[in-house]
């Protein structure tokens, strides 16, 4: 899903007055209630700190993405929210390369192995060469769930992306 | 835009942000810091020393590999360049893990002050 500059801007313009009004405490007592572990919370919402200049604007790009975890969560109730939150850093990792560093320690303290392992087979699984069932082959499928929830955001994420570093060039 | 969260929902997560244990990483750091690195730097100081250009002991070689390597105390400036270089490193690798954790900790407990503002204002 290719996306204009121009319209990249926008959207993540729209996305960052949504994000100036999350609150990091209120979402650390919604996502402590919901039963994350509590270093993964703190993790998260030192991704708040994160900021960026997109074309002379500050855009609290930690926040957007702390929002669209959120987002995902309650898209989908019914999921484990340790699950949850580490399927939609996968997806977001896996689509997004520069997201990777800021949400290593949240991958982490979520325990890496187990959604490296899956991603791997996800991606063995495009390649046609693994078809898996039982727990791996369920973490897959949450992860290209998270995936397709959170492509529209991963696509302006990666035109502003370009969009910065055309810029800067 | 999300509904205001309740007083209710604001106790319970302090009561779970308060029986949860401070942070791994912060607490190997505190570790690292007051006691492991006392011992160690103890330990190894000789060891460093030699390995970094200290190769006497009260001014005799001879002495010193008699002695061992733990022994060596005595070219001051190769022990102190040698022991900087190595804790040096040493810190740099661990720095950022403890920093992380501290600052995790720190995060905690900011939170924690300020769920606790937050009820005594509701």
């Amino acid at each position: 899903m290719a996306m204009s500059s121009t319209e990249a801007q926008s959207e993540i313009e729209f996305l960052n007055a949504q994000a100036v009004e999350l609150d990091p405490i209120d979402m650390a007592v919604r996502l402590i209630n919901k039963g994350l572990s509590q270093d993964v919370v703190t993790h998260l919402i030192k991704l708040c700190d994160h900021v960026k200049i997109i074309a002379g604007k500050v855009i609290q790009i930690g926040k957007i993405v702390l929002m669209k975890i959120w987002e995902f969560i309650q898209a989908n109730p019914d999921l484990t929210i340790g699950i949850a939150v580490g399927a939609a850093l996968c997806a977001l990792t896996h689509m997004v390369p520069w997201i990777g560093p800021k949400i290593t320690p949240i991958v982490t303290a979520l325990g890496a192995a187990f959604g490296a392992v899956a991603g791997y087979r996800l991606d063995k699984k495009g390649q046609g060469k693994v078809f898996d069932s039982g727990v791996f082959g369920i973490a897959a499928d949450i992860i290209t769930l998270a995936k397709k929830f959170l492509k529209l955001f991963s696509s302006i994420l990666i035109a502003v992306t370009e969009y910065v570093m055309g810029t800067n060039s | 835009m999300e509904p205001d969260i309740s007083k209710e929902e604001y106790i319970e997560a302090l009561k779970k942000m308060k029986k949860s244990p401070a942070s791994v990483v912060g607490i190997l750091g505190d570790l690292v810091v007051t006691g492991i690195g006392t011992t160690a730097g103890v330990g190894v100081a000789g060891k460093i020393a030699a390995a970094f250009g200290a190769t006497t002991l009260l001014g005799s070689t001879k002495l010193a590999i008699i002695l061992g390597t733990t022994f060596v105390t005595t070219t001051p400036i190769g022990w102190v360049i040698g022991s900087a270089a190595a804790a040096g490193v040493l810190a740099f690798g661990t720095g950022r893990l403890i920093r992380s954790g501290a600052k995790t900790d720190t995060i905690k407990k900011y939170t924690i002050r300020e769920i606790e503002r937050r009820i005594s204002k509701l």
